[in-house]
């Protein structure tokens, strides 16, 4: 992990920090914080209207061929 | 090859050619990201290029970072887990329903599973298709997830001009024609 930078107010305080991206980007999926969640979830607002069976059928073959 | 930040996604339903996709995209200089579990067999005698880490993205994305400037083979179910928190280029795959099923089929029958013959199948391509509608929706109302939707038939059939819409998708850093010589039609034996 690369030293982090921090950023200083005229007094010296700390009030900031600059992160690498790879490693802020670690952090952020390690948070769980709504940014780092999945573009879409499941029974979200936008996610799919499979029914139950097809939502199974379709689960069903994907483990099937190996692919879940 | 490609911006080092971008994670090049190779998605579609199961057996709609993503596996090719994924071996044009290597022939052309972009680095795949995978494990190399599942081997070359009969289904498909180039390989899989996948990732096993793939499968648990709804649990598990912290290896994102390592697809970053590389290629990864994501079925399109599993996109909606992607986070918004990366770069991407979506290639997505493209195939007649009746040789995806065709191909399924022959797959199953390899690892031991009896398909379910015509009636399921039949539900299969409806809920298949759903699936396919409502992803493509949610992918054009993400301008994170830039696509680029690649036919399969079209690839066989015209492999040079396929690789250079492929490549300029990908900002032309890509050998276009080592990827159109990589397509061997012979290979595929589902077409109707």
């Amino acid at each position: 992990m690369a030293e982090p930078r921090f950023v200083v107010d005229q007094a010296g305080n700390r009030v900031g920090v600059l992160l690498d991206i790879n490693e802020y980007n670690r952090l952020l999926e390690a948070s769980g914080l709504p940014e780092s969640r999945p573009a879409r979830e499941e029974d979200g607002a936008s996610g799919p209207v499979y029914t139950r069976e097809e939502k199974k059928l379709m689960e069903d073959r994907l483990e099937s061929l190996g692919y879940l | 090859m490609v911006d080092p930040d971008t994670i090049v996604v190779v998605s579609g339903l199961p057996r709609s050619g993503t596996s090719m996709m994924m071996q044009m995209l290597e022939a052309g200089g972009l680095e795949i990201l995978t494990d190399g579990l599942r081997t070359a067999d009969e289904d498909n005698l180039k390989g899989y290029f996948e990732y096993e880490s793939v499968k648990a993205l709804d649990t598990d994305r912290s290896w994102l970072p390592e697809a970053r400037g590389k290629a990864v083979k994501i079925i399109s179910e599993l996109l909606k887990y992607l986070p918004e928190t990366h770069t991407y280029r979506i290639i997505f795959m493209r195939r007649a329903m009746e040789e995806v099923l065709a191909s399924q089929d022959r797959m199953l029958v390899r690892r031991g599973v009896q398909p379910g013959g015509k009636a399921e199948n039949a539900e299969i391509a409806r809920v298949f298709r759903k699936h396919l509608q409502q992803t493509e929706a949610w992918l054009s109302g993400r301008p994170g997830f830039p696509t680029l939707y690649a036919d399969h038939r079209q690839i066989l059939a015209d492999p040079a001009r396929e690789a250079a819409r492929i490549n300029a998708f990908l900002d032309n850093r890509l050998d276009e024609t080592a990827m159109a010589a990589s397509v061997d039609a012979s290979l595929y034996h589902q077409r109707r």
